[in-house]
């Protein structure tokens, strides 16, 4: 592990992480090109360099995509990636309120703290987490699923109906495509481009990136620009101590990033959405969510950067990737020759541990060049909406084109987003949509595939025995249960102080 | 009659539309359908509470909550609508002009467009600044990421 870590810190090594990193800022600021095309895009370039060099600087960039694509998600409400979908829930009012330093600085920080606890779980505890990782199976997936499903209850708005409704359209746009049992095409109308299915970055896009730009052009005449910002000085320091002022927050939400992180298939996008539906949960003080909250950015944020290293270590451990960036890394891995798996830590134990330490310092150098150029960042809200929502709508249309080169993506993506502003003020909101979209390619290939296994058993044995599904089980059913509590509660209070509201303004006209 | 036009009943109407679409023949065997059906019989289960706390409110008399719409909110529905307009024409003369050139008619029309203050300096403005955008967006995608965007079938030899 010293020569590893002997190795990450050799001048050559720290400089070709850092140019990872550089590149990852490019890759995840800009919607549609996410961290697995920048990967795929980098790695023929990495085989001028010595394994462990190449190997920093695909690390670097992986890391510091899943920090940058809280960018869009903060300053205008546009999700890089599909693991900052949960940043933008309190990270683009923050922006309103002209705090989106503050948010850009939380994300930098959470990222960097998050890939730090990954990095450290994979350097220390690869073999522990990696068995329980492997009680995971097609029905703990699904229960794993159902349990995300559950932030439809932070995520809902007013209507907790509304939310469900928009979830359920979100699981069954995923659906679109050939189906996973005996692939037949469904709900394909007859236009063959939908067999493929709908591109989850493109529909996320249409979702996010499409409503938002129209609703910049409707306020046009309100508003010149996003929001008012000033820079401040010292907002980095007193961030970080904000950030910090809830240590179990930040600590749970690594922990959370980490172990979906392991599970091949789960990812970050899981990682983040549980972690904040989670964060909401455990507050005392749940109001402030959705609102800009600093503790909403951090709980994305420091997940779905814990899960990117996370994911390296049923790579590294067993051959299996944890998430597609992985998969691209277990490529480059390959076609060295080296063979990710248990072999590979006995034969190339150096090399593993030195990924595992570069994987930490690309959240140092990833905190360190996201908190210098977080100012600059921000002044991007000072581009005039007259000038920002052509600009936004030019990059979505190539988000949604470049993910599969497929200009019925594009249709798709603005046919969606068209239909989520329309439907906006009827109380629906883009987030549960996104959810079901993210959901959907998950559930229901588990779905699937555990219904083959009961086939031969029976739907009881699959679904309901096993201590991994009775935890789950256990933790939906409670979580519903504690949605529809925590709803009510709030109604009565919200009751309650309108009554004494309405008694106090009639006290005055009697007297 | 307002009552039609509330909030939960719309949303229901929605709903029942979505559900009609997808609602299509299953298949023989329930691992093809079970998903979707799920999702669409939970899309319809909430359309029909919608609409019964709609009835439930006209029966106890409550006000129904009614989307309003103010003059402002017209003019800034027409602004979407022209740009929706642009944006939509921009796909289809995309294949004709090429990715690049059609990029840029659109920037350009557009922000022309959302520019309420049409002073020589702004105009320029939205000019200038779409050109910029596409030429670093041209190097970027296509030389760095290597993007094949739709070429011109126009005039071939455009892009």
């Amino acid at each position: 592990m010293i020569e590893g870590l002997m190795l990450a810190l050799t001048p050559s090594y720290l400089f070709w992480l850092t140019v990872g990193v550089m590149i990852g800022m490019v890759v995840g600021t800009l919607p549609g090109l996410t961290a697995t095309m920048g990967t795929a895009l980098l790695v023929p370039y990495t085989f001028a360099l010595p394994p462990g060099a190449g190997l920093a600087m695909l690390g670097g960039l992986y890391v510091c995509a899943m920090f940058s694509d809280a960018i869009p998600a903060v300053l205008v409400n546009t999700p890089g990636t599909p693991g900052s979908m949960a940043t933008a829930f309190d990270g683009y009012p923050m922006t309103l309120q002209g705090r989106g330093q503050e948010a850009i600085v939380a994300s930098c920080f959470g990222s960097a703290f998050g890939t730090l606890f990954g990095a450290a779980c994979y350097l220390l505890l690869a073999w522990p987490m990696i068995a329980i990782a492997l009680k995971f199976g097609p029905p703990e997936f699904v229960w794993l699923g159902a349990f995300a499903l559950t932030i439809i209850g932070s995520l809902a708005g007013d209507s907790i109906l509304k939310g469900l409704a928009g979830g359920a359209i979100g699981l069954l746009i995923s659906s679109v495509g050939i189906s996973h049992g005996n692939e037949l095409s469904r709900f394909t109308f007859g236009i063959p481009e939908l067999r493929g299915g709908v591109s989850l970055v493109a529909g996320l896009i249409g979702v996010f990136a499409v409503p938002q730009v129209l609703s910049m052009v409707a306020e046009l005449r309100k508003k010149e620009f996003i929001a008012e910002y000033k820079p401040k000085s010292g907002e980095t320091l007193k961030t970080i101590l904000k950030v910090l002022s809830h240590p179990v927050h930040a600590v749970r939400s690594a922990a959370i990033g980490t172990f979906i992180g392991i599970l091949p298939g789960a990812g970050s996008p899981i990682a983040a959405l549980v972690s904040y539906n989670e964060a909401v949960r455990w507050s005392k003080d749940k109001s402030g969510y959705g609102k800009g909250d600093l503790r909403g950015v951090t709980a994305s944020e420091i997940a779905n950067n814990a899960a990117a290293p996370a994911a390296m270590i049923p790579l590294i451990t067993l051959g299996v990737p944890g998430s597609s960036p992985a998969a691209v890394i277990g490529g480059a891995l390959m076609l060295r020759g080296l063979n990710p798996g248990p072999e590979l830590f006995q034969s190339h134990g150096t090399l593993v541990y030195s990924f595992g330490w570069s994987l930490l310092l690309a959240g140092i150098v990833t905190f360190i060049l996201g908190s210098l150029f977080a100012p600059f960042l921000v002044r991007l809200i000072l581009i005039p909406l007259r000038l920002l929502a052509p600009l936004i709508m030019l990059l979505a249309v190539i988000g949604a084109y470049a993910i599969r080169n497929n200009i019925f993506d594009v249709y798709i993506m603005l046919g969606l987003g068209v239909f989520v502003f329309i439907v906006r003020p009827l109380g629906f909101h883009p987030g549960p949509i996104g959810l079901g979209l993210i959901l959907g390619p998950i559930i229901e290939p588990s779905l699937v595939q555990a219904m083959y296994i009961a086939d031969a058993t029976s739907i009881g044995r699959v679904f309901f025995t096993g201590t991994v599904n009775i935890i789950f089980i256990t933790v939906t059913v409670l979580s519903i249960f504690l949605v529809v509590w925590s709803r009510r509660r709030d109604r009565a209070q919200e009751r309650a102080s309108d009554l004494i509201e309405g008694r106090a303004a009639a006290a005055p006209e009697a007297e | 009659m307002r009552r039609l036009i509330d909030r939960d009943l719309l949303t229901a109407l929605v709903l029942f539309c979505i559900g009609a679409v997808f609602w299509v023949d299953p298949g023989a065997d329930v691992k093809d359908w079970i998903f979707p059906r799920l999702a669409i019989y939970l899309i319809l289960g909430i359309a029909v509470a919608l609409v019964a706390r709609v009835v439930f409110a006209a029966i106890m008399k409550r006000l129904p909550d009614i989307i309003h719409f103010t003059s402002e909110d017209r003019i800034a529905f027409i602004d979407v609508l022209v740009f929706l307009v642009i944006v939509l024409v921009y796909m289809f003369v995309m294949y004709g002009l090429g990715f690049w050139l059609s990029s840029l008619l659109m920037l350009s029309l557009t922000s022309i467009y959302l520019t309420l203050d049409k002073t020589r300096h702004n105009i320029m403005l939205a000019v200038v600044v779409p050109l910029l955008t596409c030429i670093v967006f041209y190097f970027v995608f296509l030389h760095v990421f290597y993007v094949p965007f739709p070429k011109a079938t126009w005039w071939p030899g455009l892009s």
